[in-house]
């Protein structure tokens, strides 16, 4: 293990900021050009499709602008990432069989033990690859997919797989997911057939070892119609003192009458440009929810978007957003309402400390055809001092008469009132506040399985040690 | 002879958001023609020098230099524009120190037809003035077109309590800039009333900065777009001092194939401590081709505010609307009473009748033109 400072001041000591040496692991070539591409095709041996698919998308990135909004990622230098490293490991089926640093990684982050306890599948990505995948027997019998992306692209649902890659958010969206479609490795696929009902979820835990390196791994999940699922998403990496770059892309397909549950819990290390996509096309009466825990990175951009186009579809989106010193969190969601009666809730938590830029950013979309649909939202800042900065961004564009549309934000502190009747209680002052701080993001653990609430808690915990 | 102007950063926000949305700041192209058109000022006290009123060529001996380009809310190129073309005069009010000015002072502005009329305004409220203005957009009668562009600074000083209020009864085929920068000194307290009625398009900027401390913005308006018209509004309100405060409302109906664009920004700035802020919108659709958008931002670099907005967009509600036709009134003369109402509310603050007046004989043009 190295023992290297970082150049950026940390807040506390994470459990998760912890690495390995790059044994006997490829890394391609920093930067991004085209033989990078073709190489890392080669080595990917992607379809004809693929490769023409990536060389496509390299052009896009090199057209396209950087946003003029949003936090500053001028520091981000793509001839500095390695777009591709590859652990010395094939992917496993058994725990054991995995190359014995890695699998500690994974000990360490709990994913063995809570694939045992309470998860129907898991796949662990190392880097650019996965390097374990295993999926319950009963839960594979049921006809639910649950793979690597890469055999995704080469077996029975190959048809399928290259019929929705990248169709709901097209490398042409933005600079970062033409990036993606580029250069992307790793991820899973996950496919449940019509009318089954997972009642347990499935995980996929992504870790960035690799310094100087960026991870896009890709995520396509189709709920069949009247199928359940709920996907729970956990990442975390060491830091390093260069930057790194993750440019995920999350694609969720839910068809008619299936409900979808989307979980994150992101501890990106404090060097971390996260600059992730995902987005969801909801089919008649579908429901999608997401439930976002953001507390890692240095930068964050990140928006779940729901397409509601199917009459009655709906979509949740519930999130809390935690940005401490040398974090410029951007986060919220996106509603498209393009459907009769479709209906869109979000509830946002953000809390801002030591200088933490947290930034809440939203748009409400209702069509002409979205008839008789309704959307809410309710985005609630905490600052915690006044070096820190807590922005509200919502937008709403309406062009139908026939809705109903209701926002509300706040901003504020904490209580002086509170953490004097706390004290009052014998509690300490910094436990007040984190109590209060936990109390807050309530709304947001209290949605997600009891294990990740407990991981969040304590997450809100770590990060309000040493506050006052 | 006739050019066309094209400005593409009118209303822009302080903080970004997506492009798709088109709402981080609208483009202008207009006809801009011969220089024409009327302004009137009334209601000046006489035989007292308690509020002073002429026009002149710079306002620099006036103001002190940190104000000179003190911030609207349209933007620069709309101030470029208001201030290169046409006369350059800029019509000055100052209310003596301690002065109360009870009777409103009304100025009326007359772009003639097919012709573009700019107008500048610099009022001054010395420490513990007080006094209201008025301000009316109106066109020769008949299918007024032609551009107005008016300017209005504002520079409150200590305690002074200013209250501005611009009504729109403009021509249906105007364009419309109306730009209105604020500064308020310590204990100041800054009132805007806004009605937006005519124009084909408006656009209407509103800087406001709250330096001193204890000083204070409120506003209050009310709007009803109806045709095609665009009515594209940015209000941003900078607190710099000190248990500063904000309140601002904005209510209306936007009918036919009209769109409404709301742009309203809340800035808690570092220092601003024991700040508040609240921003309402109630926004009344009344055609499925009508469009809105909205976009209310708070800004917040400081720890000890506490700031809030809400909205609130959609249609008569059902109950509403079963309860007025169970009354006998029909759907069509329910949504022109409830648009009617939320004027009212606003008018009603209106300390002169005869405008009131213009404004009620105003929207009853309006609803003769929809049963036509």
């Amino acid at each position: 293990m190295e023992n290297e400072e970082p150049c950026i001041p940390q807040i506390s000591a994470s459990p998760y900021d912890f690495r390995n040496e790059e044994r006997g692991a490829y890394r391609n070539k920093a930067g991004l050009t085209e033989a990078i591409v073709r190489q890392l095709s080669e080595d990917k041996d992607d379809p004809d499709w693929m490769r023409e698919f990536r060389l496509e998308s390299l052009k896009l990135y090199n057209k396209l602008r950087v946003p003029e909004w949003g936090p500053d990622i001028s520091a981000l230098n793509i001839d500095e990432i390695a777009t591709y490293v590859r652990p010395n490991t094939k992917m496993q089926t058994t725990w054991e069989d995995v190359p014995d640093d890695i699998k500690d990684t994974f000990e360490k982050l709990g994913i063995p033990q809570a694939e045992r306890t309470s998860l129907a599948g898991v796949g662990a990505q190392y880097d650019s690859e996965l390097v374990y995948h295993n999926v319950q027997d009963e839960v594979a019998k049921s006809g639910v997919v649950y793979t690597d992306f890469e055999s995704s692209l080469r077996g029975d649902y190959a048809d399928m797989v290259r019929a929705h890659f990248m169709q709901l958010v097209k490398p042409n969206d933005h600079k970062f997911a033409a990036l993606h479609g580029a250069v992307w490795s790793g991820g899973s696929f996950v496919y449940v057939p019509k009318g089954v009902k997972v009642e347990v979820p499935l995980q996929s835990y992504f870790r960035l070892n690799a310094k100087g390196a960026g991870q896009f791994e890709h995520t396509l999940i189709i709920v069949d119609e009247g199928a359940d699922l709920h996907f729970i998403e956990g990442c975390s990496a060491p830091k390093y003192n260069v930057a790194n770059l993750h440019a995920g892309c999350v694609e969720l397909y839910v068809k008619k009458n299936a409900r979808l549950r989307y979980s994150t819990v992101e501890n990106w290390s404090k060097n971390m440009y996260n600059l992730n996509t995902k987005r969801a096309r909801v089919e008649e009466g579908g429901a999608i929810e997401w439930v976002s825990g953001s507390f890692g990175s240095h930068v964050s951009y990140l928006y779940p978007q729901s397409n509601l186009v199917g009459a009655n579809s709906r979509a949740e989106f519930t999130g809390v957003t935690f940005a401490g010193a040398d974090q410029n969190l951007d986060t919220g969601a996106k509603m498209v309402h393009l459907a009769p009666n479709t209906s869109s809730v979000i509830t946002t938590k953000s809390i801002s400390k030591s200088g933490g830029i947290s930034t809440y950013r939203s748009a409400i979309y209702i069509s002409k055809n979205a008839a008789g649909s309704k959307a809410s939202v309710s985005c609630e800042s905490l600052m915690l001092d006044s070096q820190s900065r807590s922005d509200t961004i919502p937008a709403m564009e309406i062009h139908t008469d026939d809705c109903d549309v209701g926002h509300e934000a706040k901003i504020g502190r904490i209580s002086n009132d509170t953490v004097f009747y706390l004290m009052s209680r014998g509690i300490s002052e910094e436990e007040a506040r984190t109590m209060i701080v936990s109390g807050f993001a309530n709304p947001v653990s209290k949605e997600l399985p009891l294990e990740y609430a407990v991981e969040m808690n304590n997450l809100i915990r770590l990060e309000m040690k040493g506050n006052l | 002879m006739a050019r066309t102007i094209r400005y593409d950063n009118i209303n822009t926000i302080p903080a970004l958001t997506w492009n798709w949305l088109r709402l981080n700041r609208a483009t202008l192209t207009a006809d801009v023609t011969a220089f024409g058109g009327t302004s009137t000022v009334s209601g000046l006290p006489n035989g007292t020098d308690a509020l002073t009123c002429k026009a002149v060529s710079t306002t620099d001996d006036l103001l002190p230099e940190h104000l000179r380009a003190m911030p609207g809310g349209l933007g620069s190129e709309a101030s470029e524009f208001i201030g290169t073309f046409g006369t350059q005069m800029t019509v000055t009010l100052t209310a003596k120190k301690g002065a109360h000015i009870e009777q409103p002072v009304t100025a009326r502005f007359f772009p003639g037809r097919g012709k573009t009329f700019t107008d500048r305004q610099l009022i001054v409220a010395e420490p513990d003035a007080k006094l209201t203005v008025i301000m009316v957009y109106a066109s020769p009668v008949g299918p007024a077109d032609g551009l107005l562009a008016v300017q209005t600074q504002i520079w409150a000083q200590a305690r002074a309590d200013v209250h501005l209020i611009k009504v729109n009864l403009l021509g249906a085929r105007c364009t419309h800039l109306d730009d209105t920068a604020v500064f308020c000194e310590e204990g100041a307290r800054m009132t805007l009333t806004q009605i937006e009625l005519g124009g084909a398009k408006t656009y209407a900027g509103v800087g406001v900065t709250l330096a001193g401390d204890q000083s204070s913005f409120k506003s209050d308006t009310a709007y009803h777009c109806h045709a095609a018209q665009l009515l594209d509004m940015n209000y941003v309100v900078r607190h710099q001092g000190a248990k500063t405060d904000t309140q601002m409302t904005v209510k209306g109906v936007v009918g036919d194939e009209a769109t409404k664009v709301y742009r309203g920004t809340i800035d808690f700035q570092r220092g601003c401590a024991g700040a508040t802020g609240d921003e309402q919108e109630e926004t009344l659709l009344l055609s499925p081709a009508a469009v809105n958008k909205s976009i209310p931002i708070i800004l917040c670099g400081e720890e000890d505010v506490s700031g809030t907005h809400g909205a609130s967009i959609g249609r008569l509600g059902a109950d509403e609307l079963f309860y007025m036709q169970s009354r006998g009134i029909s759907e069509q003369a329910a949504k022109q009473m409830m648009s009617r109402a939320k004027i009212a509310g606003v008018a009603r603050r209106i300390p002169d009748p005869a405008v009131v007046a213009e404004i009620d004989a105003f929207l009853d043009t309006i609803a003769a033109v929809r049963h036509e």
